[in-house]
């Protein structure tokens, strides 16, 4: 895993510049808080991507380069999460919940997509 | 990610319509089919990103193809096809005929009327798509089309450019177009196109921009070891053209730092301006014939 330049990161996605410095800015104010998340739809807030694809595109860069890092929270009816995965194919079809005390099966429509910091800051 | 998304978004699709429970099952059928770990990868975070954000809007994107001269422009149907397919986006190929060598040498007159036209494409694309984003890819010619319609109209806007065989002049005022156009502009030059340095030395309004680059802080050449049509390979839109439409992502070029000095042809053609010679013997041939046809006619008694 390398260390991502910011702006190497603007040179790639020069029209989403001012977002990615803003992206930047709360990254690494965030960078020593363990639960620090962003969720798909903060991102897509914060960067306003023209397409799910551009945000997919620049996601991916920041995944490789270990700026962030995707986790899939599986979440309770009851609300809150009660089990996190790397992937979908980690996701098992039903899984022990907590909050209700009981086994449940696993909905597609239960998984929240959430991007962690993984370590690596995006250098100005 | 780009090369072929048809069975993810069949997938998309499918998932709309599909029982709660199955959608899982579905999804993880689909990524075990993928080998690569990395393209995996991004297709699952497309999965996710595209259902989560199911609920937001994203705008249209009209991506307008302008060819040079001398063609049909067969490689606009190629990317058009290479863009069918991608939700919201439109590949719209604009054409203003056949167009000789000659009207394109000819620097009067001659050039006003496919600018026009395609002036008023774009005009009625904005006017029936006022939120669409606007994106244009323009080859040879087309490059001057485009940057003379930035320069005189403040009322067209672009989201994206790409040229490639750029004739554009060298001293183009791109400090006056780039507010016109939201993202970076990208030039592609190939390092072999010998065709925009000999437009700059054979006729006017020209520059070699598409052999040399324009070396303007406003404009991202990006060069090629390629010659004057060698853009329109399959391998060269899906590795940089995709990328830069779809997504605004400008995927950088190992040739722009490995490319070797120009050739003696590029130089010659780049520096010395044969239009005048051309012009000189058209003026010394038309006054030769002048004279020629005026002794003709004193000596036949006319």
């Amino acid at each position: 895993m390398s260390s991502l330049k910011l702006d190497t990161l603007i040179s790639l996605f020069p029209e989403n510049g001012a977002a990615l410095h803003k992206l930047a800015g709360i990254l690494g104010q965030n960078i020593d808080h363990e639960d620090f998340v962003l969720s798909a739809e903060r991102l897509y807030d914060l960067i306003t991507p023209s397409s799910v694809g551009a945000l997919n595109s620049i996601l991916s860069e920041l995944i490789e380069a270990n700026v962030l890092r995707q986790v899939l929270r599986v979440e309770s009816d009851a609300g809150g999460g009660i089990g996190d995965f790397d992937t979908l194919l980690d996701v098992p079809r039903s899984i022990y919940d907590f909050r209700l005390d009981r086994e449940v099966e696993t909905k597609f429509e239960s998984i929240r997509v959430l991007y962690k910091i993984a370590g690596q800051l995006l250098d100005a | 990610m780009h090369n072929d998304t048809s069975n993810l978004d069949a997938l998309i699709k499918r998932l709309a319509s599909s029982e709660s429970e199955l959608k899982i099952s579905l999804c993880q059928d689909y990524l075990r089919t993928i080998d690569d770990p990395v393209q995996r990868e991004r297709e699952e975070r497309y999965l996710l990103l595209a259902n989560t954000l199911s609920n937001q809007t994203f705008p249209d994107h009209l991506v307008v193809l302008i060819h040079g001269i001398r063609t049909n422009g067969a490689w606009q149907n190629k990317l058009a096809e290479k863009l069918r397919g991608h939700e919201k986006v439109r590949a719209i190929p604009v054409g203003y005929g056949y167009y000789d060598v000659i009207r394109f040498w000819f620097p009067l007159w001659t050039r006003r009327k496919p600018i026009n036209r395609v002036l008023q494409q774009l005009r009625f694309l904005r006017a029936e798509n006022p939120t669409a984003l606007i994106s244009v890819v323009a080859h040879s010619f087309g490059t001057y089309i485009i940057s003379t319609i930035l320069n005189n109209e403040s009322d067209v806007r672009l989201d994206r450019l790409l040229l490639c065989g750029s004739v554009v002049a060298d001293d183009f005022r791109w400090d006056r177009a780039r507010p016109y156009v939201k993202s970076d502009i990208v030039n592609d030059v190939g390092t072999q196109d010998l065709y925009p340095s000999a437009a700059k030395s054979f006729s006017w309004g020209f520059g070699a921009t598409g052999t040399l680059g324009f070396q303007d802080v406003a404009i991202h050449d990006r060069f090629f070891d390629c010659g004057h049509s060698e853009f329109f390979t399959n391998e060269h839109m899906d590795k940089y053209w995709l990328p830069q439409l779809l997504d605004g992502k400008i995927v950088p070029s190992d040739w722009s730092s490995q490319r070797p000095p120009l050739s003696i042809a590029a130089v010659t053609l780049s520096v010395i301006p044969f239009k005048w010679i051309v012009l000189a013997i058209f003026v010394v041939s038309t006054l030769m014939l002048t004279g020629i046809s005026a002794k003709l006619m004193a000596a036949l008694g006319v």
